[in-house]
């Protein structure tokens, strides 16, 4: 192997001696910290309405109400729900009037809402009369109308919700203009494919995770920007170069040692940023919630998943995301004649930019469908439906990235051994 | 044991920086002399092959200067010599080892050797960041060894020695010539006087002459003149003559120049050495010529 694992070992020395590294480590873990705990203290919990109790004792409670109707959203556990909030509105006293209007009172819902919300906010998106969402990604479906769906609904309905729930899909695919015939097609398939009744649960710990896993994910990126941009460049700007350059190993071993360890880095930032917060985000909110459909959170979602699943999915295409970024900084680093400055500012734009241009799915499928291939936007928890179309054959477009982002490794890899080998001093 | 020059260039944008050079080195040392800009650093990086010739060719003992075995056999010190400032000299061996193909019980026996031969043993653990500009040369020096070089490329190695150690690597390139090719670049004539067999005198970028310190100074052999005068004379010869040194005696000064007939009155003729023929061709001497 010609000292392969020798100028590796010392790769990775060199990464840990320059003062970046600390620096990167210290923000990385102050960024992680500050997502799981400002998750817990920005978030409103309903035990915590006119108590004085923590944050954290709040969202203790609100779970434990929740979790009296774990399990799978049955007819019963509609009908139930129903029954629930229809005993509420009907009752005054669980209101209160103030200039503004009548407002429901926090113990109200705590005793009627709380421990069937997954189930009635659900109702509340799939009997919505008019279909005026806002959704950002897979999890989050806002509903902009101010109607509760479920206040209107009998007990009657709880035995079709499953298919209402399949026909709130289909009409959410029908609804989405820049989809093709076959992509329609493809969506109705995955929607038929969603088992029912769905599993719900409290999902705290997931959804906070999803909420910060964008954040994150740049976080991973620019940690990975600090660390290996003076891979290569760092020789040039300490002269070593030129050393390096007349030694045996210095255009074969060490070129393949410098992009094995851009890789191992790339690979244990994403690892170990995502698997760390989310597995704070569990500890915090508890490990509830793997089981829940994805549809619970969005109904309008194709994809047959659960949370852990959606999850393990998202961790996938963060981790081919950041190996992608650590090969392209190792080629920029490769490329620049002299110093590590211009890589980090290339770095930093090709981060930043993408992140500000959206194109509608209707105006451009294709810009649409690029744009996803910037890390930046991969990182994105991300099921839509939109699928990557060659030749008449669908890709489901996550699958797709990876397999693209796997050659682009590749390449980029390649040609960041090529540009240091044919460095000119 | 052979490295083959065969018309080699480099042309930078519109300036040619090595010029059609040829070269046939056996065992030995060879002393490149040349002015700033010369072209003597573009034909050394061009023989380490990290710069790639615009023409021409460049092998050793059959070997192309791409070849792995090429570099197999080379060992180099760079003018400005790069380092690791957090690494120390053990640190900095060791990695130069791997990067040379040693294995880990040679790099380390290696390491202990050479350390001591460039008198760094006390400081082997000490970041390099801590160390003088002669010290970080020294461990330059060292890792050109690790290898056992066959052929060995300085470009000025003596630079920031005290004049002690300067001496002392002297001798030590001398004794490395014996068995391998040394090519050496450097300012100090008396480095290259010294030790080189042949020296190799470049100028704007070809090859001026190469030989022997006999041959090569057979340029300027029974030109060179010394004499003591009064300060005014000293002014008007200046104007005539290529003055190698002008140094100050008292009221009179000692004039050293080379005159191509006959001597002004009161001229001695003296030995040519490599010092008059470097000032002769590269100093203000020059336009004399």
């Amino acid at each position: 192997m010609n000292n392969f694992w020798t100028l590796a070992g010392y790769e990775f020395k060199k990464i840990f001696r320059r003062k970046t590294f600390p620096a990167a480590i210290i923000i990385c873990l102050g960024i992680m910290a500050a997502a799981v705990f400002s998750s817990l203290s920005g978030g409103s919990f309903h035990h915590s309405v006119g108590n004085d109790i923590s944050k954290y004792e709040a969202m203790e409670l609100d779970k434990a109400v929740i979790l009296t109707n774990r399990g799978y959203i049955t007819p019963q556990l509609v009908y139930r729900a129903i029954l629930s909030n229809r005993e509420m509105i009907s009752d005054e006293e669980n209101y209160f009037v103030n200039e503004y209007g009548s407002h429901l009172k926090e113990d109200a819902y705590i005793r009627y809402i709380l421990p069937y919300e997954p189930v009635i906010e659900l109702l509340n998106k799939v009997y919505a009369e008019n279909m005026d969402w806002l959704s950002m990604d897979a999890l989050s479906l806002v509903y902009l109308g101010e109607d509760k769906a479920v206040d209107r609904l009998g007990p009657e309905q709880a035995e079709s919700f499953d298919a209402d729930l399949r026909d709130f899909a289909r009409a959410m695919v029908f609804r989405d203009k820049g989809l093709s015939a076959a992509e329609r097609e493809k969506n109705l398939e995955l929607i038929d494919s969603i088992e029912t009744p769905l599993y719900s649960d409290y999902y705290g710990g997931y959804e906070a995770y999803i909420m910060g896993s964008k954040s994150l994910a740049i976080t991973v990126l620019f940690m990975i920007l600090l660390l290996l941009s003076p891979l290569f460049s760092n020789e040039y700007e300490e002269k070593t170069d030129q050393v390096i350059l007349c030694t045996k190993n210095g255009k074969g071993s060490l070129c393949r040692a410098k992009l094995f360890v851009a890789l191992v880095v790339s690979l244990l930032s994403a690892v170990l940023v995502m698997g760390l917060s989310w597995l704070g985000f569990l500890m915090l909110y508890g490990f509830q919630g793997g089981r829940v459909n994805i549809q619970v959170v969005n109904p309008g979602c194709s994809y047959p998943f659960t949370l852990l699943e959606a999850c393990c999915i998202h961790f996938i295409s963060v981790v081919f995301a950041s190996v992608l970024f650590g090969a392209f900084t190792a080629f920029m680093s490769a490329r620049v004649k002299r110093s590590t400055a211009p890589v980090v500012v290339m770095g930093t734009l090709l981060t930043i930019i993408p992140m500000f241009i959206w194109i509608p799915l209707k105006s451009s499928g294709f810009m649409y469908e690029l744009l996803k291939f910037f890390p930046v936007n991969s990182v994105t928890f991300d099921f839509d439906r939109s699928f990557i179309e060659i030749f008449g054959v669908l890709f489901t477009p996550y699958k797709f990235i990876w397999a693209v982002s796997a050659i682009l490794i590749a390449v980029f890899s390649y040609f960041a051994s090529h540009c240091f080998k044919r460095h000119q001093l | 044991m052979e490295l083959t020059v065969d018309r080699v260039s480099k042309l930078y944008k519109n300036k040619i920086a090595v010029d059609r050079v040829s070269l046939r080195l056996h065992e030995g040392v060879y002393g490149l002399l040349g002015e700033n800009g010369a072209g003597k650093t573009s034909l050394i990086r061009m023989v380490c092959g990290v710069l790639k010739p615009s023409s021409g060719s460049i092998s050793f003992d059959g070997l192309d200067v791409g070849d792995e075995e090429y570099r197999a056999a080379l060992g180099y010190l760079p003018q400005d010599f790069g380092y690791y400032p957090e690494f120390s000299a053990q640190d900095f061996m060791y990695y130069m080892a791997s990067l040379k193909g040693l294995t880990k019980p040679v790099a380390r026996a290696k390491t202990r050797e050479l350390l001591e031969l460039v008198s760094l043993s006390d400081v082997a653990k000490k970041k390099i960041r801590t160390f003088s500009g002669g010290m970080k040369q020294r461990l330059g020096i060292a890792q050109t060894l690790l290898n056992d070089p066959k052929l060995l490329v300085l470009d000025e190695p003596t630079a920031g020695l005290d004049p002690k150690e300067r001496i002392r690597f002297r001798n030590l390139i001398a004794r490395l010539g014996q068995n391998r090719i040394v090519l050496l670049s450097t300012h100090i004539v008396s480095d290259v006087e010294h030790i080189a067999g042949t020296i190799l005198l470049m100028k704007k970028g070809k090859m001026l002459h190469q030989g022997s310190l006999e041959d090569i100074t057979q340029v300027i052999r029974g030109k060179v003149y010394q004499c003591l005068m009064e300060n005014h004379e000293a002014q008007e010869l200046t104007r005539l003559y290529p003055i190698i040194n002008y140094r100050s005696q008292g009221e009179k000064v000692l004039l050293r120049f080379v005159c191509q007939g006959d001597p002004p009155a009161g001229a001695v003729k003296v030995t040519a050495g490599l010092e008059d023929l470097y000032l002769y061709y590269f100093s203000e001497a020059e336009g004399h010529e």
